[in-house]
């Protein structure tokens, strides 16, 4: 692994619920290179309060303790909340599952992401308007002139993803979350999202946190991956060596997934542990 | 025995110039018994299908029957018994301040259903569902607990035909795995027949015996699930839609073991 971009160490976060404390992530650590690290986990393993944790950005209510989160030369648990503004959307990008949320609805998509250039650079309008179609262009959108006026609403799933993600890298970050971002889209739309993630990595050499609750998925598309379970990192595996997964929620994970080629009658379901 | 046919079914939206051809001169039967597999990407009218058969939104067609009942215009009370459906998102098909029991009581006060109590206890037991969430609301349950829920309401008029719309997408795998054995399960005791919506190649391979791939509104073609996976299909869309769904899909080795 190359140079770390971030370093988790240690990482808990709780909750003080109604019915007691309850931990949603007990004790992840990770370092993350220019690489592709997936985080994979079921819903309620904590995998999206790790990538929150990272970018201090959980809610209020929890309770985040780390022995550290380093990005760089910055203590991101102790920094003020002035050096997290120029850290949220400049050094690290997240980019989250359905882009109809994570747009406003009301200004035209390339003024949207000209006003995140502005806000992390000191760009004239011109400029930001310049750079904004520049980067629809390299995420490849046809026609960059025209998408650049048009509304979230006029766009389809995968097009929305792509102004998306040309949103966060126009303030060139070092990492980028993407937190299920290709879980809502169709599988043709996927594999064109996923290239271009790839690429864009490959090329800028970015750190990717790909959170995502596809196994196969990411199994195909990172290097590096971790398994999640009840907010603990069960396994860590290179994504090559997955099919050679000693942990028995990973490998119930893999097992009860329908396959194209094989035939079963029933699927294998998951028996959970307390221990785990 | 086909209990569903139909024959040319269109279902536009809009009028003049914005209406759009969701569904486009669509053709196919499904036999009593079997689970067929409608699918397609986001868009294609594979739901607007299931909606069309139920009425939720109008089509033309030339044949729409159901149980060999013409169903294009008038549906009777005895449709909605014979024929239920499931959703996606089961936080979103559940009423949110219902109990569990309430959701199963309701439709079958509205559909006068007799001995609902024992009927509910009954639905309860098929999909597995423990009396002590009886009086649970939607958001205290687990989102397979709800699919659970929805899938009961579903068996309360003890239909015969159940319309499923990307029944698992919203639930994580090993729970997935669950609520398609109970389907597998549900089908062999009550000889049920499915009509499947998803877009997971995966499934309905699992799932179907037949499935027709959609794009665009129309069927591209309908053909047995064994050639849709042993490179049997003929249109190019097909192909593409298995390539794409192999390349981020299963291991490799898997793959090439099963082509050999």
């Amino acid at each position: 692994m190359s140079e770390t971009l971030l370093s988790v160490k240690d990482l808990r976060i709780s909750f003080n619920g109604a019915a007691g404390p309850f931990d949603a992530v007990r004790g992840v650590s990770f370092d993350l290179g220019r690489e592709k690290l997936g985080i994979v986990g079921e819903s309620g393993s904590g995998k999206s309060m790790t990538g929150r944790a990272i970018m201090r950005l959980t809610p209020p209510s929890a309770l985040v303790k780390a022995e550290h989160i380093q990005l760089g030369d910055v203590d991101i648990l102790h920094a003020s909340e002035k050096t997290m503004y120029g850290i949220r959307g400049r050094r690290i990008g997240l980019i989250m599952q359905d882009p109809k949320y994570s747009l406003n609805p009301v200004v035209t998509v390339g003024e949207q992401i000209a006003e995140a250039y502005r806000i992390h650079t000191r760009a004239t309008s011109s400029q930001a308007r310049e750079k904004a179609a520049a980067m629809l262009g390299a995420v490849q959108i046809r026609d960059p002139e025209r998408v650049y006026r048009m509304y979230p609403h006029e766009m389809s799933g995968g097009m929305g993803q792509r102004i998306m993600i040309a949103m966060m890298l126009v303030s060139e970050p070092e990492i980028l979350i993407a937190d299920e971002a290709t879980s809502a889209l169709d599988v043709t739309v996927r594999l064109e999202i996923l290239n271009l993630l790839n690429e864009l990595v490959e090329k800028r050499g970015l750190g990717l946190i790909f959170i995502s609750h596809d196994l196969n998925l990411v199994r195909r598309f990172c290097d590096r991956v971790l398994i999640m379970y009840r907010g603990r990192v069960v396994e860590t595996l290179n994504a090559s060596e997955l099919g050679q997964a000693t942990h028995p929620y990973t490998k119930g994970l893999l097992e009860a997934m329908p396959r194209i080629h094989t035939s079963r009658k029933r699927l294998p379901v998951l028996k959970r542990d307390e221990a785990w | 025995m086909p209990v569903i046919k139909i024959d040319n079914l269109s279902v536009t939206f809009g009028e003049g110039v914005d209406a759009r051809r969701a569904v486009d001169g669509v053709s196919f039967s499904v036999n009593r018994g079997e689970t067929f597999g409608l699918v397609g990407e986001s868009g294609s009218g594979k739901s607007t299908i299931l909606r069309a058969i139920t009425g939720l939104v109008h089509g033309d067609a030339d044949t729409l029957q159901v149980a060999s009942e013409d169903v294009r215009t008038k549906r009777g009370r005895e449709f909605y018994r014979k024929v239920q459906m499931v959703f996606q998102d089961p936080y979103e098909a559940l009423h949110p301040r219902h109990t569990v029991w309430r959701q199963l009581m309701e439709p079958a006060r509205i559909q006068g259903i007799p001995s609902a109590e024992a009927r509910g206890n009954q639905a309860l037991d098929s999909v597995g569902l423990s009396r002590a969430l009886l009086w649970r609301y939607p958001h205290q349950l687990s989102g397979g607990q709800r699919q659970r829920v929805a899938i009961a309401r579903a068996l309360m008029s003890g239909p015969d035909i159940l319309l499923l719309d990307e029944p698992t997408s919203a639930l994580d795998v090993s729970v997935q795995a669950e609520i398609l054995n109970l389907f597998s399960d549900l089908q062999e005791e009550h000889g049920l027949t499915y009509l499947m919506v998803s877009h997971d190649l995966g499934v309905v391979a699992h799932m179907c015996k037949r499935t027709a791939v959609m794009q665009a509104g129309k069927i591209v073609e309908t053909l047995d699930v064994d050639a849709l996976i042993n490179g049997g299909a003929v249109q190019e869309y097909t192909k593409k839609l298995i390539a794409a769904s192999e390349a981020y899909g299963e291991d490799p080795a898997e793959i090439a073991a099963a082509h050999r």
